[in-house]
């Protein structure tokens, strides 16, 4: 069984149990370094983005054996394909919309990521919010990537500035990025299996409007 | 036989990729190279066999930290790109729209890619921002050579940009010059395939725009910075380039009828052309050597050793010899300089510049 380092001497926890932490934190779908970003600012280090490479696969093999044996998978996010989105993991016990990628979500997920870790050190959770602790270092790197997060590239992020520059732009995206992971998460729930639903469907055509190409190569 | 495969003879033919075909538009003058290529000539396969292997291939830790690079640029959603593309291209907020077209199989991407940038092109609204690799094809010389650009972006006003992401460092707003220009040729052929797709499908293909987003590492921090960069002139050496070589025929007419290059590659593949016959095969062909051809052509020590043994002028780089335009040699040039050669019939104006230059060195010694 695989272990990773939860801080010394206390629980083991396991390499699962540190993403889903991370991910419940962050509520959408990421990429296995921004959860060890998450783990090291708020949880403590020990993870490493490349423990997380095969974990979904190693998921999709224990779901097969013996489906809902655990109380949850760590699982794919779907395409507008429905296949797995490259390199991100999600949690199954989220409703499916949650899981879906449309092509605004990948900036929905960041600002919601934004406003989750900026949320969790206002809070507190006894988080070492220092200048230079890895959840301002994170912090940082987010908000200078939304516009109005940050004034300078210097000093530590303010986490209320972040969250509402975040929230302004995500009000221009929510919309849209709702409807079309609704419209997804149709599509998944009619066409796919349990499994295919929870780890992705295999890729086989091109989108489908095909028939709208226009004139033939020269 | 086609004159072209019989250059290459029974060696099988080598396939494009994009730095290939990006050093194509970087000697543009060289019919040696533009015979080789265009005859699907392994040009890395030949400079071994000749006992002169090409200086590159890139190390495993130099390609690591590029593909590190990369991610970090497209990390979060391509946020750090978002952030830069805003600054620099003014993109509205709203257009964060990203396709990674890898999401299909290796198979079908290339028709994916095609079937996006026409959905892209046909409709002004909701149709994507950014392109992860996309699969372009470019047709060489009768073959099509398949290329992914780093990602494109679509820039609302219905105009493409093709950015390409790069580790070198920017320092102080400055970089490396010649890893600029590699870079800016290797866009350029991403800017042509991609124009062309669009022509195909019916769309203007000036609609991508010549521009390209380069995205390097600035001051060591691995920050990423975008630039503009202009990629016109690379355009047009490119087309100019490729089309000659579609039009072979005129270099090719002035070669030996039995003239190849073959390696006569036996059973096992290796070569058992002798050496010396393949060199003085190649030497029938007009070289340009220029000390860029050391980062970008397979031959650059094989023809660098010949052009050391005529003493020409290529050796000191390109701009050297074309200022020095008629002179062949190094000492010829020298000749010139000190009066003890007269010049030839078109001459007179580069012998007094060089007279000049002699004797303002000759006061400045003194
Ligand atoms: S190395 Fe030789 S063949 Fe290649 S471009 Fe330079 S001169 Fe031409």
């Amino acid at each position: 069984m695989r272990r990773g380092g939860g801080g010394d001497g206390l629980r083991l926890v396991t390499v699962r149990e540190q993403a889903h932490q991370a991910l419940t934190l962050l509520g959408v779908p990421a990429q296995p370094r921004l959860i060890a970003a998450v783990r090291e600012a708020f949880f403590g280090g020990g993870l490493r983005g490349a423990q997380l490479t095969s974990l979904r696969r190693d998921e999709e093999r224990s779901f097969a054996s013996s489906p809902y044996g655990r109380p949850y998978y760590l699982c794919a996010a779907l395409t507008d394909r429905l296949s797995p989105a490259r390199g991100l993991l999600a949690v199954s016990t989220w409703p499916l919309e949650q899981r879906m990628v449309g092509p605004l979500s990948p900036r929905v997920h960041f600002l919601t990521c934004a406003v989750a870790v900026a949320e969790r050190m206002t809070a507190g959770h006894g988080v070492d919010a220092g200048p230079d602790s890895g959840a301002a270092r994170l912090l940082a790197r987010m908000a200078r990537n939304i516009p109005g997060g940050a004034d300078l590239d210097i000093g530590p992020p303010d986490p209320a500035r972040v969250i509402e520059a975040a929230r302004a732009e995500l009000a221009v995206h929510a919309e849209r990025d709702t409807r079309d992971r609704a419209e997804l998460a149709g599509r998944a729930a009619a066409q796919l299996g349990d499994r295919a639903r929870l780890f992705g469907a295999a890729t086989l055509s091109t989108i489908g409007d095909r028939a709208a190409t226009g004139p033939p190569a020269i | 036989m086609n004159r072209l495969d019989a250059l290459r003879g029974t060696t099988p033919p080598k396939p494009h990729d994009a730095r290939a075909i990006a050093a194509l538009a970087a000697n543009p003058g060289c019919a040696r190279r533009a015979l080789l290529d265009g005859a699907g000539i392994d040009k890395d396969a030949t400079a071994r066999h000749l006992g002169f292997p090409a200086p590159f291939g890139q190390s495993p830790f130099a390609i690591t930290r590029g593909n590190a690079f990369e991610a970090l640029v497209k990390a979060d959603g391509c946020a750090e790109l978002l952030r830069m593309l805003r600054e620099l291209l003014e993109l509205p907020v709203a257009e964060v729209a990203y396709h990674d077209v890898e999401n299909v199989g290796a198979h079908l991407r290339h028709a994916h890619t095609r079937a996006l940038f026409d959905r892209a092109a046909r409709d002004e609204h909701d149709s994507g921002t950014i392109y992860d690799h996309p699969l372009l094809g470019l047709e060489i010389a009768g073959h099509v050579a398949y290329l992914e650009p780093d990602v494109v972006a679509f820039q609302l006003g219905g105009r493409f940009h093709i950015v390409e992401i790069k580790s070198f460092a920017v320092i102080d707003g400055q970089a490396d010059p010649a890893a600029v220009a590699a870079a800016a040729r290797q866009a350029a052929v991403y800017v042509l395939a991609l124009r062309r797709m669009l022509r195909e499908l019916g769309h203007d293909p000036l609609r991508v725009a010549h521009d390209v987003v380069l995205v390097c590492p600035e001051n060591f921090a691995n920050r990423p910075v975008a630039t503009l960069v202009d990629v016109r002139r690379q355009l047009a050496v490119l087309e100019r380039q490729l089309s000659r070589m579609t039009g072979l025929d005129r270099l090719v007419e002035g070669l030996p009828e039995e003239l190849t290059f073959d390696l006569l590659p036996g059973e096992d593949g290796l070569p058992t052309r002798p050496a010396a016959e393949l060199a003085d095969a190649l030497r029938r062909t007009t070289a340009r050597y220029a000390p860029d051809c050391l980062s970008t052509c397979d031959l650059c020590f094989f023809c660098r050793d010949e052009a050391r043994q005529e003493g020409a002028c290529d050796l000191l780089g390109r701009q050297v010899r074309d200022e020095l335009g008629g002179v062949a040699s190094v000492e010829e040039a020298l000749g010139l300089a000190d009066g003890t050669r007269a010049p030839a019939e078109g001459q007179e104006e580069i012998a007094r510049l060089l007279r000049n230059a002699e004797r303002l060195r000759r006061e400045c010694l003194a």
